[in-house]
């Protein structure tokens, strides 16, 4: 064998040493990497690890190839040679350089005397030995990691396994699990995520999805029907829908327990309201225009609404009704907006004595438990019939388009502002025509206000209702504000005193002077209507009951009866109040018993205290958490229990 | 001029050795002071007393906080072995007790003392209830459901109560001619969770009943409402219901009604509970072994009808609060609860008059000459001082080169 | 000395609330009568949607027309029954389904909640007087109108055990609304269930 072919062979046993040791060190480290991940993240190897680690055992590989890239050329091996065989003494390279000299044969022979593969074992053992042992532990990491890739669920199943059961991991399986909340579709879909909640909060009717990590062999979850767990991939799934009143799964791992409170949110009907026509009416004919309208609002979103007339017909004890509805408007989800219509009372084809109805109507998208339906005040126009004409109701009008059959103060007070604008053109006849005109109509409200003041005093057959032939009082006839008491009605008698002067006013042909004391009219009228709502149109009858004439003179006879006791309004809140307090004792003695007791605690206190609800949540998290959880205590217990009541100290030590 | 210096600390390290030597023999000695810091007492002081090999004669103590329970006890044995233990400090006294209300929601009253104008903070458990400011000595706290103990603190002492006791309730008796005070003020008392039977008057003979109103003697009602005339006829039966134990609350028609005159709460034994101006609206008095509160408030349900968002709870409280004054409602003693682990036990009502009790009120006597220092610190700063200059003296010689 | 009862009518916006104006003298005459309740003389028309309302836990209202609360009616009425007082509410109409009913029915389950039929073995047909078959028949139910329509039971919102809203299709408002001096032309007295009512009121 040449010097040559001795240095090629040692090159071929170097060169795959190298690149077995270059092998062994990448998936050493490709394997320790997958291995620590599945420690650190249980939930198992997303494919950015596995590509990852793979990454970085190739660098390795190549870097450690790239390292020992000398081995490629012979006259570099030769030299490794002589540096590891001293006693060749340069004969090996110089038998390479000189291949065609006379003295190689001699070169040749001195080499074969040395042992270079020998030299050449010592080194692939130097290499690989601690390469081999490496990528042993490496292995052995990542066989006993919870990854799965080797010996459990993975690949090469039969080759062992390092005690417990197939798929179970030895820790809870109830750790780490991850919840995702849909909407119903008819409130958009929106999906969120929750990380290890407690609680889990959303709208009644949301699909919930809770996952876990292992296998789902041995769980029971319970609400408190068991419910379905089924196996995800690598994991385990529960799927069910938010229940419309609080309530608690109870997921069961062998010994271990975990609550989760789920916390409805109710959908809101929506909110709806009239801002058109603003009050009720009394018109003499059944002819005006009405805008309506009204504001509309939702917490989720709107999909129609319209406007309802019904009308009553009739009198004595027999009425008709019938109801109107006008087209719907679509909302399309809209959270807010408005509804507009116009009516023509006319179209109704309303007669005296008629009540028209009106109100606005919305609905929701709620499909869950179905459409959530609002409505607004009602608005009511009565059509006052012929013998009503003289009984003036005193209420301020709605701000309509004038109509001259409805007569009211305020209705006098935009003639008479009109009045006075025009004046200036006006001739000095009509200036005056005009005022007594107005004038006349006041009167008569005077007369009406001084006819109720004067029945309140028990005069009242003393003052004649109005009617409308009477002929209007001159100002001389009119009974001074002085003589009339309202001790029973301070504010009609401020409104009659002001009456009183408009009328004198506008007798006078002065309609600018007779501003003034209308507009305190009107507003003294509007605070007796609120105070004491006034029905003018015919004051009910008042009988006085003569108690002792008629006491116990009845024939017949009762009986006594038993009547059932009320029950403890507040029974729940002190049951809640007793097991708080029996929860804190247990926070030392038994911490995980107390967390189920929480979530137990906050299923009821949601619908009764939700305050004290959510500061349970908070306690929750924090001794979850491992922090101090003292502050959120004093929170719910604040949120639970008025503070103490502080009085001084008594004589009296009762109770 | 180096020897000389290497001289003086020579001689500084001998005479501190002198005086380590000096200290040792005075801690064998009889007397002994001592100075207790801000702190307390302390385990450590109290352990290195009780293990001496002779006692000391004479502990002085200065406190600026009230030792604990078992500290106190510990100086009271300390005391009974021999030694004199005298104290001084501006100590804050304070007291709490707490008994349990009665009614059907539980709670407790606590009653605290301390100084005019002393801050206290009330606190359970869980953490500090509430605050007050004193006036005439004391306060009442009304606690929640469920308070096993309570403490008070005030300028650093704390005292402490555990409830021992719960009550045993009977049944109210309302008394009244059919009418919204009596349907309010039964419906007020049921709401609270008590048991009530109504007799309410409809007709002569007729009456409306809920419950079934028996004999009124303790042993089926805790307390009686007479609310009008209706309850002039049970007169009698109520002043011996009253002078056995049992609790009577009287509205004004009841009052005024000549049988009831011997139930009023007038005349000097009569305690005012309440003012309104210069009218007394609430009053009680003890008759017998019971008590009777004679109420000036009528109709009380229009407050309930009439008032604000928590009117209705108002009204319940103002009833319940007025039975619980008088009802009859024996004790029953419940599960103690344990002490504390940190050694203080729950029950630390007086503390300060516990101190007194075990080692005798505050003395003027002064502590030690080493005012302001404990011997352990005089100790540290001696061999400090010891190490400095044996330091001192070899580095000298080492700069000098003699060995 | 106590307060005595006072009948109290309510006011409301959407219709004719003193249809029955005579009816509370009537049944006041009746209490006096059979009771010894402290009673005042005359009752009082108190609007729903003011706080003066509170001053008076029972409330009676009725009407033929449309039956619907304002914001501040509703607020009030609701307040009233939580606070333990009763609605009394009586359609005048004589009809099944009518504009007062129908409209009233939807009133008080948006108000409250849906009232139920309540059964005619109640307390409240034997807390003073005996009615062993439920709400007595009024007159107009039997020949009103020739139509025989009988109303078998009276409705109500419960509040717990008590009745806070009492509902009635049996036009007691015609039945009652009458002068209590003409009593002594009856020989039954058929407004002993109104007392009923009001001792209910007043002790449940």
């Amino acid at each position: 064998m040449t010097a040559l072919d001795r240095v090629r062979r040692t090159q071929r046993v170097l060169g795959a040493t190298v690149i077995a040791r270059s092998l062994m060190w990448g998936i050493a480290i490709t394997s320790a990497m997958l291995g620590l991940s599945s420690f650190v993240d249980a939930r198992g190897l997303s494919a950015t690890i596995v590509v990852v680690s793979v990454l970085a055992g190739v660098v390795v590989a190549a870097a450690m190839l790239w390292q020992s890239r000398r081995f490629a050329s012979v006259s570099r091996v030769a030299l490794w040679i002589e540096e590891h065989v001293p006693t060749l003494h340069y004969s090996l390279v110089t038998a390479l350089e000189q291949g065609q000299s006379p003295f190689t044969a001699g070169m040749d022979a001195t080499i074969a005397r040395h042992d270079i593969s020998a030299t050449t074992t010592r080194a692939v053992r130097r290499h690989l030995l601690p390469a081999t042992a490496v990528l042993v532990i490496a292995v052995l990491l990542l066989y006993v990691s919870p990854s799965g890739v080797l010996g459990r669920s993975g690949a090469i199943a039969g080759m062992g396994r390092l005690g417990g059961a197939a798929g179970i991991p030895a820790g809870s399986r109830l750790d780490d699990i991850g919840v995702r909340i849909t909407a119903p579709a008819y409130a958009g879909g929106r999906t969120t995520n929750l990380d290890d909640p407690s609680t889990v909060a959303g709208l009644t009717g949301s699909t919930i999805a809770i996952r876990g990590n292992g296998s789902a062999d041995g769980l029971t979850a319970t609400q408190p029907a068991p419910l379905r767990i089924s196996p995800a991939g690598r994991g385990w799934s529960i799927s069910l829908t938010m229940p419309a009143k609080p309530t608690a799964i109870t997921l069961r791992d062998r010994s271990y327990e975990r609550i989760i409170v789920l916390a409805p949110v109710a959908d809101e009907p929506p909110k709806i309201a009239l801002t058109s026509p603003r009050r009720d009416t009394t018109l003499r004919t059944p002819r005006l225009v009405v805008p309506l309208n009204a504001n509309v609002s939702d917490d989720i979103g709107l999909t129609s609404g319209y406007f309802e007339y019904l009308i009553t017909t009739g009198s004595g004890e027999i009425f008709k009704a019938r109801t109107v509805n006008t087209p719907v408007v679509h909302f399309d989800g809209a959270r807010s907006s408005t509804l507009s219509a116009t009516l023509d009372l006319g179209s109704l084809k309303l007669g005296e004595g008629d009540v028209l109805s009106m109100r606005a109507i919305a609905q929701d998208g709620n499909t869950v438990s179905g459409p959530g339906i609002a409505t607004s005040d009602t608005r009511t126009i009565r059509i006052a019939r012929a013998g009503e004409y003289d009984s003036l109701a005193i209420e301020a009008a709605a701000p309509l388009p004038l109509d001259t059959s409805a007569v009211s103060q305020r209705m006098l007070i935009a003639m008479t502002e009109k009045l006075v604008a025009e004046q200036p053109k006006l001739s000095r006849e009509e200036l005056v025509k005009r005022a007594t005109d107005i004038g006349n109509q006041e009167d008569g409200i005077r007369r009406r206000v001084q006819q109720i003041l004067t029945e309140a005093e028990g005069a009242g057959e003393d003052v004649a209702e109005p009617k409308p032939g009477d002929q209007p009082a001159t100002v001389e006839e009119m009974e001074s504000p002085d003589v009339i008491s309202g001790a029973k009605n301070p504010d009609l008698k401020a409104a009659y005193t002001a009456l009183w002067q408009a009328v004198r006013s506008l007798k006078i042909a002065e309609p600018s002077p007779a501003l003034p004391p209308m507009r305190v009219a009107l507003a003294a009228l509007d605070r007796a209507r609120l105070a004491n709502r006034l029905y003018l149109r015919g004051a009910p009858p008042k009988i006085v009951v003569n108690i002792e004439r008629v006491r116990m003179t009845g024939k017949d006879k009762g009986s006594s009866s038993v009547r059932t006791p009320r029950s403890f309004a507040d029974s729940a809140r002190v049951d809640l109040s007793r097991r708080f307090y029996a929860m804190v004792d247990l926070l030392e003695k038994d911490p995980a018993r107390a967390l189920t007791e929480l979530a137990l605690m906050r299923v009821q206190a949601l619908q009764m205290i939700p305050g004290f609800a959510a500061a349970l949540g908070e306690v929750s998290d924090a001794i979850r958490a491992g922090r101090d959880a003292t502050p959120a205590l004093l929170r719910a217990r604040r949120a639970l229990e008025a503070p103490p009541e502080v009085r001084p100290l008594s004589q009296w030590s009762g109770g | 001029m180096r020897r000389r210096l290497e001289y003086v600390l020579r001689g500084a390290v001998l005479a501190t050795l002198a005086l380590m030597l000096w200290f040792a023999s005075q801690s064998s000695r009889d007397a002994q002071s001592a100075m207790v810091d801000s702190h307390g007492v302390g385990a450590s002081a109290l352990n290195q007393w009780s293990r001496a090999p002779v006692a000391p004669q004479r502990i002085n103590l200065q406190l600026t906080s009230i030792p604990s329970r078992i500290e106190r006890a510990w100086l009271s044995a300390l005391a009974a072995a021999g030694s004199v233990v005298t104290w001084r400090g501006g100590l804050t006294p304070v007291m709490v007790a707490i008994e349990p209300v009665a009614a059907p929601h539980g709670g407790a009253t606590a009653r605290a003392a301390a100084p005019d104008a002393s801050a206290i903070v009330i606190g359970d458990e869980i953490g500090a209830l509430d605050s007050a400011r004193i006036r005439q000595s004391g306060a009442t706290f009304v606690l929640g459901a469920a308070s096993d103990s309570v403490t008070v603190r005030a300028n650093g002492s704390v005292a402490s109560a555990a409830l021992r006791d719960s009550v045993s309730l009977r049944k109210v008796l309302v008394i009244g001619a059919a009418g919204w005070e009596p349907k309010f003020t039964a419906a007020a008392l049921e709401e609270e969770g008590w048991k009530v039977d109504l007799l309410a008057r409809v007709a002569p003979g007729v009456e409306v009943t809920s419950g079934a109103p028996a004999t009124i003697d303790t042993s089926r009602y805790s307390a009686v409402i007479a609310l009008d005339a209706s309850a002039a006829p049970y007169a009698s039966r109520l002043t011996e219901f009253v002078r056995a134990g049992g609790g009577l609350i009287i509205a004004p028609p009841a009052a005024a009604a000549a049988a009831m005159v011997t139930l009023r709460a007038a005349g000097p034994d009569a305690i005012v509970l309440e003012k309104r101006g210069a009218a007394t609206s609430v009053a009680a008095k003890r008759l017998g072994a019971g008590r009777v509160i004679q109420i000036a408030y009528e109709d009380t349900w229009r407050s309930r009808m009439n008032g604000g968002d928590s009117a209705v709870a108002n009204h319940r409280r103002l009833w319940t609060n007025l039975v619980s004054n008088v009802a009859y409602a024996p004790r029953v003693a419940r599960a103690t609860a344990n002490p504390a682990d940190d050694g203080t036990s729950v029950d630390d009502a007086a503390p300060l008059a516990d101190l007194t009790a075990s080692i005798g009120s505050p003395t003027s006597a002064k502590v030690s000459a080493l005012t302001g220092r404990s011997r352990s610190s005089w100790t540290v700063l001696l061999f400090l001082v010891l190490t400095l200059a044996l330091l001192g003296e070899v580095a000298s010689r080492r700069f000098r080169g003699v060995s | 000395m106590m307060s005595e009862f006072v009948f109290c009518t309510g006011q409301y916006d959407s219709g004719d609330w003193d249809s029955a104006p005579v009816l509370p003298a009537n049944i006041i005459d009746s209490i006096a009568r059979y009771t010894s309740i402290a009673v005042a003389p005359s009752g009082v028309n108190i609007p729903l949607g003011s706080d003066a309302i509170f001053e008076y836990p029972f409330v009676y209202l009725t009407g033929h027309l449309p039956f619907r609360f304002s914001e501040a009616e509703r607020r009030n009425a609701r307040k009233l029954v939580d606070r333990g007082g009763m609605l009394f509410i009586d359609d005048h109409n004589h009809d099944v389904g009518g504009v007062f009913h129908n409209t009233a029915m939807e009133e008080l389950t948006r108000s409250f909640s849906k009232p139920v039929d309540l059964p005619n073995d109640h307390d409240i047909y034997r807390c003073f007087f005996k009615f062993d078959d439920g709400p007595p028949t009024t007159s107009h139910e039997l020949n009103g109108w020739g139509d025989n329509l009988v109303h078998k039971n009276l409705q109500a919102v419960m509040q717990g055990e008590r009745i806070g809203v009492l509902y009635s299709s049996k036009d007691y408002s015609s039945e009652w609304n009458y002068d209590p001096d003409a009593k002594r032309f009856s020989t039954v007295d058929n407004t002993r269930f109104g007392v009923n009512i009001i001792v209910y009121a007043l002790t449940r």
